[in-house]
């Protein structure tokens, strides 16, 4: 019926994808020939190992500094994961705790919830950036704290229709009629149910989530450089498009191939999980 | 259809304040606001007299109501950069901002609807499938490096296009496309699924049982009824857009509020930071509104709530 792959198909690729490059950050040390920010100025824009002037020495060549490239992207991986996750666990929490909330206690919690929801959800995540880092400063920190602030709605919009369809089923009632508090009710009842349907959720804002790492990285607004990250990179190759245009193209490809991956293995899961849910991806 | 355009307007003034008081917050709890617009050998007498000119020296809540009062007269301070007050500054970069957002959301909605009904014409066939195909990709694609890659085709090896800066129409082109292809798969995929789901409802099996011919059908049934779903992500993705603008005009040297609030983040100048964010959150707010007062006159449930 949809066009596009079958849903074992995406996991098995996607989480194929996301493993690598997990095993590519944890084991940077060993696996990356150089240290990504020793400098070689004998050795400034070295091409990769497929164009004429390049060698073994620097498979994908060298930047403006003469760092060893592979080795950077090695590095780079573990920032832009680091971000993504751990933004995605903070807008988790703040979300699903809302959420529920909201869905369970109805009334004004749930107005002002939720509108507040629907209000943040017009206004993009580069504001509140903007905002910070002109106040604070970029750091990994402060990146983390704004992203993971910039999408708590996403969940908490889930959370709470789900919380609000499951409040009226009988073994909820139930669990009432047996003296259950509302703290066991959510914790034993409702959210359980909550977990399939949020991670999948986590697992496609994880893929959000790095892009905008690497969007405001790009920008200057993200881990100062000289930090690895491919946001950093790629706009440090940006200003040597002429020169050695496979800096910026090569940080690009790293970032759509997680990005794909973690899209892949996300809309999978929720094929899986209800498999009348149009295909995203 | 009054009441509800009274209570979305009212929600207006609310988001404002929000708004203000998260920015507020920002300002002046996280760190020493006086470290902000003063260098750092200051003598403590002139952090005296700035912090009482700045009303630092008042209690939290007066501060926020100083604060307000000054957003109501589009007081933003001066930039230390241009000798001038922020918001005439960001006022002269609105035009380029608002001609490439225009541009960029009439080919993604353009384009989106366009390409979508194609797929859903053609469903399951291979044009479909590429496409689709295509748009899940685009997804995934991060837009700066997509401005990145049509720098290099279309500027630096065919030489059709400028890289960037802002002239004549062919400045437009390259951050018109890049801006709108973040939003078109988007597009794409949901004109897609609307434009299946009408077409099995019974009144486009009646137009087609009376004999009208399918672009009729199309067209005039199909397409009207399946507008909805788009235009409410339009509303939603509108502001995605316009924030999406300061990424493009960071590539493309676009000279717009974006880039000026960027640039500005670098020569540690606040005021115009600051004038920059609410213009474009202000922006964001009207633009809703006027996509939900739409809706809710062309979808009368929308209405009930």
């Amino acid at each position: 019926m949809r066009p596009g792959l079958g849903s074992t198909l995406k996991i098995a690729l996607g989480a194929g994808i996301v493993l690598a490059c997990a095993l590519m950050a944890l084991l940077a040390p060993w696996l990356a020939p150089f240290d990504p920010y020793d400098q070689d100025l004998m050795l400034r824009l070295r091409p990769p190992v497929w164009e004429d002037r390049g060698d073994w020495r620097h498979p994908l060549g060298t930047d403006n500094y003469g760092r060893d490239l592979l080795s950077r992207l090695i590095y780079g991986s573990r920032l832009s994961i680091l971000v993504g996750c751990a933004a995605m666990a903070v807008s988790f929490v703040l979300g699903s705790a809302l959420g529920m909330w909201a869905g369970y206690r109805g009334g004004r919690s749930e107005q002002v919830i939720m509108r507040l929801a629907d209000a943040h959800l017009a206004f993009p995540e580069i504001l509140l950036a903007v905002v910070v880092v002109a106040a604070l400063g970029g750091s990994a920190l402060n990146l983390i704290v704004v992203l993971g602030v910039s999408g708590w709605m996403v969940f908490a919009r889930v959370a709470y229709s789900q919380t609000r369809s499951l409040r009226e089923r009988p073994y909820v009632e139930a669990a009432r009629a047996f003296g259950a508090g509302d703290g066991i009710i959510v914790w034993q009842h409702i959210w359980p149910q909550l977990v399939p349907v949020l991670t999948v959720l986590a697992t496609l804002q994880v893929a959000r989530m790095i892009l905008q790492e690497t969007a405001l990285s790009f920008l200057g607004l993200g881990v100062p450089a000289p930090a690895a990250t491919w946001g950093n990179i790629l706009a440090e190759g940006r200003d040597r498009l002429l020169v050695a245009p496979w800096i910026a193209n090569l940080a690009g490809i790293a970032i759509i191939l997680l990005v794909w991956g973690i899209n892949m293995l996300g809309n999978g899961l929720r094929e899986r999980l209800d498999p009348k849910a149009q295909p995203i991806g | 259809m009054g009441r509800y355009v009274l209570r979305r307007v009212t929600l207006l003034p609310v988001t404002f304040l929000i708004l203000a008081f998260v920015i507020f917050c920002i300002l002046r709890l996280t760190a020493d606001p006086i470290l902000l617009y003063l260098d750092i050998d200051a003598t403590p007498e002139a952090a005296a007299v700035l912090r009482a000119e700045l009303h630092l020296d008042k209690p939290l809540a007066v501060q926020f109501l100083y604060f307000l009062a000054e957003l109501a007269r589009g007081d933003f301070g001066v930039s230390h950069v241009f000798h001038q007050p922020a918001l005439p500054l960001i006022g002269q970069r609105l035009g380029p901002t608002l001609m490439l957002v225009g541009a960029a959301m009439a080919i993604a909605v353009g384009g989106g609807i366009l390409l979508g009904m194609l797929c859903a014409v053609r469903r399951d066939r291979p044009t479909d499938f590429v496409i689709s195909a295509l748009a899940v990709v685009g997804q995934s694609m991060p837009s700066f490096w997509l401005g990145i890659l049509l720098i290099q085709l279309f500027a630096l090896h065919l030489g059709w296009l400028p890289t960037s800066g802002m002239g004549g129409p062919e400045h437009l082109v390259l951050p018109a496309l890049t801006l709108a292809a973040i939003q078109l798969p988007n597009f794409v995929l949901v004109t897609r699924t609307a434009m299946l789901e009408t077409m099995g409802e019974q009144f486009v099996v009646t137009a087609r049982a009376k004999g009208l011919r399918t672009r009729r059908v199309l067209f005039r049934h199909v397409l009207p009824n399946a507008v909805t779903p788009v235009l409410t992500l339009l509303g939603l993705q509108l502001g995605l857009l316009i924030g999406g603008s300061i990424v493009t005009e960071s590539i493309f040297a676009w000279p717009g509020v974006g880039r000026l609030i960027i640039s500005s983040i670098f020569q540690r100048d606040v005021s115009v930071v600051i004038a920059g964010v609410f213009v474009i959150s202000l922006a964001i707010m009207l633009c809703n509104l006027a996509v939900d007062l739409l809706l809710s006159a062309l979808d009368p449930r929308i209405r009930r709530d």
